[in-house]
């Protein structure tokens, strides 16, 4: 035991507090009193309280229901089969930008609609609609103003135009 | 994982675990049936072209995974994203997957993989970086610390998660897999592709910087 320095020490008591330790090196540490060796004391009882904290913080739930991820997924290994395997990394790229300007496109469609126009006249939305897998659109109706919601923008090929 | 005489994780540990799992993960936990046979048997009816048999396993592992890459990147829409897309990966995939490890290790290794690449790719765009890390709610130069009143686990869970950024991503992976996924030491090896040694330091020093950063934390825990 007094071979070894703290640094070591610590190192094994990190392997015995995650049961890491075969059976050899279990009965080498136990018939060398390590447990009562203060360094390693000082390692297990930080790791111990550590682990407590960390069980004890609340794990992560997805923020949305399974189903929503589900068909996001689906569709994206559907829709990629028909467009040539396209890498996945290089289609996630360009769908921040995308899904930007169309977003900011769909807020000025609703800001242009909620706008007054000199008269009384307010223009509506009568249908939104897409051909793409993956793509969903729907107009939800709101006071003075129709909103395009529009979901799973990434799912857009390169070079595709909404109109 | 080898047996240790004096087991860390006694009964008590694995039930409060347990009882801060999803319920889909309780599923997986509690059933009947052996998980990984359970998991076997699905892989082999989705690799014939079952779509069902896939969205068994996506349902099991999706929140798992997810909450994986959400410690990993501190982002929840992040997160949301790398996590479809390792299950998009294994998806595709899954004809390369041969069983010979469980298919839960196989699964991680995309997701880990994913998060890595992510977070190099972060790293190399600096500005980016500041802006998704204030967007998080991150900020990088301060300690967390313990509001007033008493501890609670959700700013609890916040805090750790600030301070899992501080890691570097390979002391971050390690951590995870071991301390929160509960991830044996071989385990974590075969996912991160490195060997018992370095998954042990890498563990060991990762413990020792999250304790100076959530030491304030500790001691409200403990008073």
């Amino acid at each position: 035991m007094s071979e070894l320095n703290p640094n070591d020490r610590q190192l094994i008591a990190t392997e015995y507090f995650d049961g890491a330790l075969g059976p050899e090196e279990l009965a080498w540490f136990e018939e060398n009193g390590l447990a009562s060796d203060p360094v390693v004391k000082e390692t297990l009882e930080g790791a111990r309280g550590l682990r407590e904290l960390v069980r004890r913080g609340a794990r992560p739930e997805p923020p949305a229901a399974l189903a929503f991820y589900w068909e996001r997924v689906r569709a994206d290994v559907q829709g990629v089969g028909r467009a040539g395997a396209r890498p996945m990394r290089a289609s996630w790229r360009w769908a921040t930008p995308v899904r930007v300007l169309a977003t900011a496109a769909a807020v000025l469609v609703g800001i242009a609609l909620v706008l007054p126009r000199g008269g009384s006249m307010m223009s509506t939305v009568e249908r939104a609609e897409s051909r793409q897998p993956g793509l969903y659109t729907s107009v939800v109706p709101a006071r003075g103003a129709s909103v395009v919601w529009i979901t799973g923008l990434e799912y857009l090929p390169e070079g595709y135009v909404l109109r | 994982m080898r047996k240790c005489g004096t087991p860390a994780h006694g009964p008590q540990d694995l039930f409060s675990v347990k009882h801060l799992m999803s319920t889909s993960v309780k599923t997986a936990v509690d059933g009947d049936e052996n998980p990984a046979e359970r998991h076997r048997q699905w892989v082999t009816r989705a690799k014939t072209g079952e779509e069902e048999a896939f969205r068994m396993l996506f349902e099991e592992f999706f929140p798992k995974i997810y909450g994986m890459i959400f410690h990993m990147v501190g982002q929840v829409e992040t997160a949301e994203d790398l996590a479809q897309s390792t299950m998009v990966q294994a998806w595709r995939r899954l004809n390369q997957f041969d069983g010979r490890s469980a298919f839960g290790t196989w699964l991680y290794r995309i997701g880990v993989n994913t998060a890595l690449d992510h977070l190099r790719r972060r790293k190399n765009r600096p500005m980016e970086s500041l802006e998704v890390a204030a967007e998080a709610g991150i900020e990088p130069a301060v300690n967390p610390e313990p509001p007033g009143g008493a501890l609670d686990d959700r700013e609890l869970g916040a805090a750790i998660d600030r301070a899992l950024q501080k890691l570097t991503p390979e002391h971050r992976a390690v951590f995870v897999l071991g301390e929160i996924e509960e991830m044996a030491y071989e385990d974590i090896g075969r996912v991160l592709k490195v060997k018992r040694g370095t998954v042990m330091s890498r563990m060991h020093y990762a413990r020792r910087h999250l304790q100076r950063l959530l030491r304030p934390f500790y001691e409200r825990a403990q008073s």
